[in-house]
């Protein structure tokens, strides 16, 4: 892998990845730079590029800086492009900045494809239909804060075979003129089962929590690169903390389910109930890779809500809190009119 | 004094000719063991015979037949002149009895044995309507027989009653039996009860609870929606979207029926369909309903 500098390779400025043009942009001489062009450029400049080759799968995270949160534990990466002024998650302004001395790092990623701009749009956008959104969340200020952020997952390809046994019953009933019948038969259904999945992600942070980062699926993987920490620059990353393993326990489950649903479709009866599940579950690959969220934190009343934004296909995800007294409004408002309307209706129809 | 002895005479004269009047409509033929004056269809029985021997027997063309002296006389043929129209255009019978003491067990008793031991009704299934007035029960009742049956089914037969029976509350018999009249005819000339008839005149009570009631289901239902559209985390419990379709392979191993069982239950069969019927002394079956006044 290369590392890529972040600096511009003409005048040596600064330079920050621009999703839009999936390039590198550099604000001082206004260069643009794709992929191709950056790494040509390190490979010219010889004296790291010997170094810093490296064919060991543990690669270790280099050039990066981590902020560490004192009120909340929480770790955030940057480069030096960027910097963190308050913590992601609780708000907390105390934050220690250290260069990053451990840690793999990730094989692939999928860079930002949409811009702040399109983000704090998208929020915006969230007020229609939904009259029973608090008018706080209206406020601009709140939106502003809104931060891509680099979001640790794992992936795990996984293969599910085995035999899994179903009682099915099918019900008929039918009745002449003086008698109801009802016909009850009991099939054992055995299936041998065997199916793929590719890529069941598991949210690899702590941090996030695992229903939002669920919510925030499908990404579309056609679109991963190789890892390049200069896709970093102009945003935050985050360190896995959930380990390898225990994630891959969230990840069997949902192919399990899956697994079950997909064989019990074959049994072609009414009701179904599994009887007996020997399906295995093996896995044959793992990753960890790092996918783009646009994020933001709102307090209202007390609480904080997280809200998170595809950085690939723009999916919002969040709950939204529900405005009390606008509820109870809209509540009566309803009810008035629909009782009025189903006077008249029925009225009418009578 | 003169004048007092004239207007007592005039008084007097007015009187006697309300009692002519009156006994020339209720008009009774005697029955005897020998002779029960019944129609042939009527199976005589020791059950019955009482029956049928305390039944008035009457000349069935009459149709009016107003033993307790509620209506006068022109009244009597202005509803002479409602029953035969009534007859005549719905090919049913119709007979207004009113009695002052009642010997039967009920007015349902009563207007049925009348029905049956005299010769009323149009066609096989003798077709009619018996409309009594019972003074000593102080009751309204409708008694139906034959197609008037599937005519007037219960809810029908309540509202007929329900309509009129405060005109024999205020003692206006003629009105309240000629506005019956009109009534069952409206019925007969919109033909045979569908299922929603009952549905027709709802009470504003039931229309403003049932519009309260879909008021605030529809309003539950709406706030539902608009909840759960500020819900934009849900959890992932399956692994559809990374399911690799090639790779699925499901080999059926076995389908065996391991058991199959047939319960079989009676079905209660429905006979009143909206007509709530029973059989009288004789045998036959009759419809109605009764409302006090």
């Amino acid at each position: 892998m290369d590392v890529l500098d972040n600096k511009c390779p003409a005048c040596g400025a600064k330079i920050i990845f621009n999703p839009k043009n999936q390039k590198w942009d550099c604000e001082y001489c206004g260069s643009k730079f794709s992929l191709e062009e950056m790494k040509r450029y390190e490979n010219a400049s010889s004296s790291k590029s010997n170094t810093k080759k490296n064919t060991n799968s543990k690669k270790k995270l280099e050039g990066l800086d981590v902020y560490t949160c004192k009120n909340c534990g929480a770790e955030v990466m940057a480069d030096e492009t960027t910097t963190a002024t308050s913590c992601l998650y609780c708000g907390s302004t105390t934050i220690l900045k250290d260069k990053i001395d451990d840690g793999i790092a990730p094989s692939k990623l999928i860079p930002f494809k949409n811009v702040k701009e399109d983000a704090i749009s998208a929020f915006k956008g969230l007020y229609k239909g939904r009259p029973l959104m608090p008018k706080f969340f209206n406020n601009p200020k709140n939106i502003e804060k809104i931060t891509g952020v680099y979001i640790p997952f794992w992936t795990y390809d996984l293969k599910v075979s085995g035999q899994i046994d179903f009682t099915a019953t099918d019900v008929k009933t039918w009745s002449d003129y003086s008698y109801r019948y009802t016909k009850t038969d009991k099939f054992l259904c055995k299936r041998n089962s065997r199916m793929s999945f590719n890529r069941v992600l598991v949210d690899g942070s702590s941090r996030f929590d695992d229903d939002l980062m669920d919510s925030i699926e499908p990404f579309n993987f056609k679109e991963l690169v190789e890892y390049n920490h200069a896709y970093l620059s102009g945003f935050l990353a985050e360190k896995y903390d959930v380990d390898s393993n225990k994630a891959m326990e969230r990840a069997n489950k949902r192919a399990m389910n899956t697994a079950i649903s997909t064989t019990k479709a074959t049994v072609i009866h009414q009701s179904k109930v599994v009887t007996n599940n020997n399906l295995h579950i093996a896995k044959v690959n793992d990753d960890y890779i790092l996918l783009p969220v646009w994020m933001v934190n709102i307090k209202y009343k007390d609480k904080t809500y997280t809200f998170a934004m595809n950085g690939q296909t723009g999916e919002i995800v969040g709950n939204i809190p529900l405005d009390i007294r606008k509820t109870i409004i809209v509540s009566i408002l309803l009810f008035i009119i629909t009782t009025v309307l189903a006077f008249f209706i029925i009225r009418g129809v009578t | 004094m003169k004048r007092t002895i004239r207007i007592g005479f005039i008084i007097f004269l007015g009187f006697l000719y309300n009692i002519c009047l009156v006994s020339a409509s209720t008009n009774t033929n005697i029955r005897t063991e020998s002779d029960y004056r019944v129609e042939d269809w009527v199976e005589i029985t020791e059950s019955n015979k009482r029956h049928i021997l305390n039944t008035p027997s009457v000349n069935e063309e009459e149709k009016i037949y107003d033993f307790a002296n509620l209506y006068t006389e022109s009244e009597e043929h202005d509803l002479f002149n409602k029953v035969s129209n009534y007859i005549n255009s719905y090919n049913m019978d119709l007979v207004i009895v009113t009695i002052t003491s009642n010997n039967k067990a009920s007015p349902m008793t009563y207007a049925d044995d009348f029905y049956d031991y005299n010769k009323f009704g149009i066609g096989q299934d003798r077709a009619g309507v018996l409309f009594l007035i019972d003074m000593e029960n102080r009751e309204i009742y409708m008694s139906t027989t034959g197609n008037a049956i599937n005519m007037y089914n219960d809810y029908r037969i309540n509202e007929s009653l329900e309509k009129v029976y405060q005109y024999m509350s205020n003692e206006e018999y003629f009105e309240g039996t000629s506005n019956y009249i009109k009534v069952i005819s409206d019925y007969a000339s919109s033909g045979l009860p569908s299922n929603n008839d009952s549905n027709q005149k709802m009470p504003v009570r039931v229309v403003i609870l049932r519009s309260l009631l879909s008021g605030l289901i529809i309003t539950i239902i709406i706030m539902i929606i608009l909840i759960r559209k500020n819900k934009l985390v849900r959890k992932a419990t399956t692994a559809e979207e990374y399911l690799d379709q090639d790779s699925v392979d499901i080999k059926t191993i076995s389908d065996s029926l391991i058991s199959t069982n047939t319960v079989r239950t009676t079905i209660e069969h429905d006979t009143s369909s909206g007509s709530s019927t029973h059989s009288g002394s004789s045998g036959s079956s009759h419809g109605g309903g009764g409302h006090g006044f």
